[in-house]
């Protein structure tokens, strides 16, 4: 681990080390060429038109897979190597329909293969709706919308305990940097309503369910709307701002669902120039972790019953706390880093892993049905984007125009500080125009065979794709 | 972070002689202008600010190597905020289709990113706000006045971006209030006219950050303006920022519009 964290700060030392060179020499104005200096074209002043704003590209992104065969809590046999391609064309769009009135459509379009030696081939074609629904916008900063909307809350990076809407909507993760995953996940069909008032801002809204159905468990293909990711429980969520000086604008949550009543609160603050301290919290009454995920996986029926004699880590429901407080800065270089501390009350303590790796070895628990279970807790916390273990630290590393213009560098680490095992990935992003990018993702879980992210099955990826905008 | 020893000294070596320079020439000059420097800055502040809250379309043309290489457009909704006396501006992209609908708020030492990709809004610190090219847009909608403390350096004639002679007042500002963005700036202001005509950009290290020429002065909102900056690149010397401001249009902006829960609703009319 050392090493990883060593090479990401090299690399953020570099990035700061490498700038530029000055140019004083020169006389200034004479560095403008002439063509620059050419009165603007008449048919390009033509300003764009807003009106009906779309976003819509092309993407293939074929991906590699390692992973691992030694694990210390074995899983049924799995091929060593498997192979992910992917196509999908991806539109976000807008329609005026009046003055006050508008259509949104924000989808993406899928076609898979995942291959294995010794396996078949396995194709799959999806259309996931992310968003669909009409806003309406009134006098005074009221605003209301209803269909299927994606709700996003909080301020921190790695870990948002506020976003209680992220639970279980992302769909294919080509990437574990949560400022990318937030563009692949689901909206929840919902009505909502919005006052903004000069100094804050009021919003209210309502999920039903719609679906009895819970599963972590997806094999769907064509246009199924996926309703047991976003509207399994009735929601409500009531959320406030306020300035209370010119730098100073807390936000506070309440959040109720089937379950359980939470509460959080957001808050950002300058430090200096170049840095910025943000605090996320949020807290409710919940069980452990494990607890709350062989609950969901049995009365959903993803698990047996049986499953609920296997018990980890708190089995109260308790008041609970979920914290992240993070830094970060920039510098003139163009190079970001973002340290942040996540605490998951709910997550494994380190009692809790002894225990998951002790049911996962030991006769006569060492069963398949048992390893499923100890592997969905894993696959819930996952899922629903949340810190498997209690404590984590995230790191995150992105440098824009990186030893050339259009290239953007970063690297994200989610370390678990107990065991000392993490997970890396390394991105490398090229705008080759503004139509054209491309992009390379490297990922790796590292750590000691019975450590979180030593046991994880996957062990190395890599993916690249390429994106066209039409 | 570490700095390179080379690079280290070659800077800390330029700022020493920068500073020994200015030094000389502030003491010589600052009896003269001292009372004035101000009131030139409050002048060129009023050519490049009107005085009324006000729509224009932004267009940004990045050359390198002198060549075209990226543009983008974006429409910027500027107001002045009571409180500070300072401009708020709040600006969607309007073009390239890869950014469209996103949107930014810039109010005061703090900024707010909108993503429509993601719904999500972002914070992100005032010197990633220097950063990105669409933020070049306060190199105009800055008062200067109120967050700077202006020294006159002296009157120089320097060339312009068209090569054209003119007599300047040359002068030192320096951050006066912590909502100052850049810790240092150099201003030359045209002696008949309080045409800002060349201004250059520091970061807190002291490095240069950017060096923008102010051109096409036309008749905007009561008052000549420039409608285009030249903006070279100090960090990455091969780049060049050509912004072009185009349809200023005065309008009564809410103040809601400057609370960053509006970036999801605002749209270009």
């Amino acid at each position: 681990m050392r090493s990883a964290l060593r090479i990401l700060f090299h690399v953020g030392a570099l990035c700061s080390c490498c700038g530029g060179a000055l140019a004083w020499a020169q006389e200034e104005a004479e560095r403008i060429p002439q063509g620059i200096l050419a009165p603007p074209d008449p048919s390009s002043a033509q300003p764009p038109r807003d009106d009906r704003p779309s976003t819509i590209y092309l993407e293939a992104a074929p991906e590699l897979i390692q992973q691992r065969k030694d694990l210390e809590v074995p899983v049924p046999p799995h091929a060593s190597v498997k192979r992910v391609q992917r196509l999908f064309l991806d539109a976000r769009t807008e329609w005026r329909l009046t003055d006050g009135m508008a259509a949104v459509y924000s989808g993406r379009s899928n076609a898979y293969r995942v291959d294995a030696p010794a396996e078949p081939g396995n194709n799959i074609a999806r259309h996931d709706l992310r968003e669909g629904y009409l806003a309406w916008r009134g006098e005074d900063g009221a605003f209301a919308s209803a269909g299927r909307i994606n709700v996003r809350n909080g301020v921190a990076y790695g870990f948002n305990p506020t976003d209680y809407f992220k639970t279980n909507a992302v769909v294919d993760a080509l990437t574990r940097d949560p400022a990318v995953l937030r563009e692949s996940r689901l909206g929840t069909f919902m009505v909502k309503g919005q006052q903004i008032f000069d100094h804050g801002a009021l919003s209210a809204l309502y999920a039903p369910r719609l679906t009895s159905r819970q599963s972590l468990i997806d094999a769907y293909g064509g246009l199924n709307l996926q309703l047991h990711r976003t509207n399994a429980a009735n929601r409500f969520l009531l959320k406030g701002n306020a300035d209370l000086d010119s730098d100073f604008s807390p936000e506070l949550l309440l959040y109720r669902d089937d379950k359980a009543t939470r509460i959080g609160a957001n808050i950002t603050r300058s430090l200096d120039n170049q840095s910025t301290l943000y605090a996320e919290w949020s807290g409710g009454r919940q069980k452990g972790l494990f607890q709350e995920a062989i609950e969901f996986g049995v009365q959903g029926g993803d698990l047996p019953g049986t499953a609920s004699a296997i018990s980890i880590g708190d089995t109260n429901k308790t008041f609970k706390n979920d914290l992240a407080i993070g830094w970060t800065r920039t510098n003139e270089y163009k190079v970001t880093v973002n340290v942040e501390l996540d605490y998951h009350q709910a997550g494994f303590s380190e009692e809790d892993w002894r225990r998951w790796f002790s049911l996962g070895k030991t006769p006569p628990f060492q069963s398949a049905a048992v390893r499923s279970a100890l592997y969905y807790a894993r696959d819930y916390a996952s899922l629903r984007q949340e810190p498997l273990n209690r404590r984590n630290l995230f790191l995150r590393l992105q440098w824009d125009s990186a030893f050339v213009r259009d290239l953007t560098l970063a690297g994200l680490m989610n370390i678990n500080p107990d065991d000392r095992s993490f997970f890396a990935q390394a991105s490398f992003d090229y705008r080759l125009s503004d139509a054209h990018r491309i992009r390379l993702l490297i990922a790796q879980n590292r750590g000691p065979p019975n450590s979180q992210y030593g046991s994880v099955l996957t062990y190395r990826s890599v993916l690249i794709a390429y994106s066209y905008y039409l | 972070m570490c700095r390179r020893p080379f690079a280290g000294g070659l800077l800390l070596g330029l700022q020493l002689m920068m500073s020994v320079g200015l030094l000389t020439t502030t003491v010589a000059s600052t009896a003269a202008h001292s009372q004035t420097a101000q009131e030139v800055l409050i002048g060129t502040d009023k050519v490049r600010n009107p005085g009324q809250p006000f729509k224009v379309l932004n267009r940004l043309t990045e050359y390198r190597g002198g060549e075209p290489r990226q543009s983008l457009t974006v429409a910027v909704y500027s107001k002045i905020a009571a409180e500070t006396g300072q401009y708020r501006n709040l600006a969607r992209y309007l073009e390239p289709s890869r950014d469209l609908g996103k949107m930014f708020l810039m109010n005061g030492r703090f900024m707010w990113f909108f993503d429509p990709a993601s719904a999500a809004s972002v914070r992100i610190s005032p010197q990633q706000r220097l950063l990105g090219q669409a933020s070049n847009s306060d190199v105009l909608t800055v008062n200067l006045n109120r967050d700077y403390s202006a020294t006159m350096v002296g009157e120089e004639s320097i060339r312009d971006a068209d090569n054209q002679v003119r007599k300047t007042w040359h002068l030192d500002l320096s951050a006066a209030s912590d909502a100052a963005v850049y810790l240092r700036i150099e201003y030359w202001v045209e002696k008949a006219t309080f045409y800002p005509v060349k201004a250059k950009f520091y970061a807190d290290s002291g490095r240069p950050l950017k060096l923008a020429y102010y051109r096409r002065f036309m008749n905007q909102l009561g008052g000549m303006r420039p409608t285009e900056a030249i903006i070279l690149d100090e960090v990455d010397t091969n780049v060049i920022t050509k912004m072009s401001f185009s349809g200023y249009q005065a309008m009564e902006i809410p103040e809601r519009w400057y609370q960053r829960e509006y970036l999801p609703h605002l749209r270009v009319q």
